[in-house]
């Protein structure tokens, strides 16, 4: 996103009533018709909604902010939002970042026990570790190989039919390559989210290369019915395009793999 | 456009108005009727969905005469005629206070139980930062977030905004929870 550090103070205003009506109509015309601007908006939102439960902000803001935009629906909700994560921080705190030969070193410093105990763990999680090597290695989880088509490169002339995967119990994950639109130009990296209609997933990309996108997903929390995958192209500042159209399969449960319907579609268990 | 509000056709016109590609038209409707939706929201107005429709339902009603005259972004004349309505729609007398979330409310409750099933379906990185990100407080909090943004080798309103779109995932799941949740 390209706003600078004008645009940001100026979204700044325009949430705390700062600005002059004329300047306020200014904003909110650009808020129409630029993007980074409207991005901008959204971002600032969540941060004073933040300085505002923190009580950061001065009192006159904070006074015309909860008059103004947290009366609002979406304010309220948000609020709401940022006071649940306020409640959720304290009985999930945030991983440390501390890195674990340093904590290590320091349980060594002020622990000289833990060194034996160190060594005797080392040995039992190494002999664990070739035995279930040893049984991983001889028994691989199942996994079942498939292309998908994105809808605008490939629409359905005739009622919607989508490619049928089976699903057996041997199955451990879905090994998905999704073939990209012609008019997509290579990024650095994608995201794919997995819909149930009853949820939403997220998964990082496998490895992509310039035509398509590989997704490993796990079977586990899957079952029946239909599912739609949608990507998302990450930029190098981090933020995210998404790739239009969406890629649809049905998931049938058998224990035999069938054929897929659709020829242009292929699978392959492995 | 008839007393019982645009007809199908009219709408159809206000398509091709905003696009003759009747996809980059949707998504072109869409985007003007998100953005009046949050500007109503920015100046405190609890009926934002309602007022964008009335200001979109307004449009539609001069969409013959638009399309013969009209010429500039389209999106600007939804924000004329928003702010009409706006003006039109402020009541002399004080709007009722809406009292703010209480911390502890059922409702609070309930969505932080939404909120820590919804960060198990994000992946761990992203789980990782967004916890992280709302660590600490004030000065150390300014440091917190530009030490993460070092981490992540972007700049800080990379950040902010990457923070920004898992918000908006998490929502969206938040949201599907309690639409389930109301059956």
């Amino acid at each position: 996103m390209a706003s600078t550090n004008h645009d940001q103070a100026r979204i700044r205003d325009y949430l705390l009533g700062h600005l002059s009506d004329d300047e306020q109509q200014k904003i909110e015309e650009r808020l129409m018709t630029e993007d980074a601007l409207f991005d901008e908006l959204e971002v600032s939102k969540g941060e004073l909604i933040e300085e505002y439960c923190a009580n950061e902000l001065a009192q006159s803001e904070r006074q015309w902010f909860r008059e103004n935009y947290l009366a609002s629906d979406e304010g309220r909700q948000r609020h709401a939002l940022a006071l649940a994560l306020d409640s959720l921080k304290r009985s999930r705190p945030a991983p440390q970042p501390l890195p674990w030969f340093e904590r290590l070193r320091a349980l060594f410093k002020t622990q000289p026990w833990a060194v034996a105990a160190a060594t005797s763990t080392a040995l039992v999680m190494i002999v664990a570790g070739l035995f279930i090597y040893n049984r991983t290695a001889a028994t691989p989880p199942a996994s079942y190989a498939f292309n998908l088509n994105s809808t605008v490169s490939h629409r359905s002339t005739g009622g919607a039919q989508y490619p049928q995967v089976p699903l057996s119990p041997e199955t451990g994950e879905l090994r998905i390559t999704l073939q990209l639109p012609e008019d997509v130009t290579d990024r650095n990296s994608y995201r794919v989210t997995l819909d149930d209609r009853r949820q939403i997933t997220s998964f990082e990309e496998t490895s992509h290369d310039r035509n398509s996108v590989l997704v490993v997903v796990p079977t586990k929390s899957l079952r029946e019915g239909l599912y739609s995958l949608k990507l998302y192209a990450i930029k190098d500042d981090g933020t995210e395009q998404p790739i239009p159209g969406e890629y649809k399969f049905e998931l049938v449960s058998t224990s035999r793999p069938s054929a897929p319907a659709n020829p242009q579609q292929s699978g392959s268990q492995h | 456009m008839n007393k019982g509000g645009p007809t199908q056709e009219d709408f159809a016109k206000l398509l091709r108005w905003l696009d003759p590609d009747r996809d980059k038209a949707g998504e072109q409707y869409e985007k003007i009727r998100l953005r009046l939706v949050r500007i109503f929201s920015s100046r405190g107005c609890c009926e934002a969905d309602e007022l964008a429709d009335q200001s979109i339902n307004v449009v539609i009603s001069k969409i013959d005469w638009l399309t013969e005259n009209y010429v500039g972004n389209p999106a600007l004349y939804f924000y004329a005629v928003a702010k009409k309505i706006y003006l039109g729609s402020r009541k002399p007398k004080p709007l009722p206070v809406v009292p703010p979330p209480d911390p502890h409310s059922p409702e609070v409750e309930q969505l932080s139980v939404y909120l820590d099933e919804c960060l198990d379906e994000l992946t761990r990185a992203e789980r990782d930062l967004v916890l992280q990100y709302h660590e600490c407080e004030k000065q150390e909090k300014i440091r917190n977030r530009k030490r993460l943004a070092e981490e992540l080798k972007i700049s800080r309103n990379a950040l902010r905004i990457k923070v920004c779109h898992i918000h908006s995932r998490l929502k969206k799941c938040i949201d599907l929870r309690l639409r389930a949740s109301l059956g």
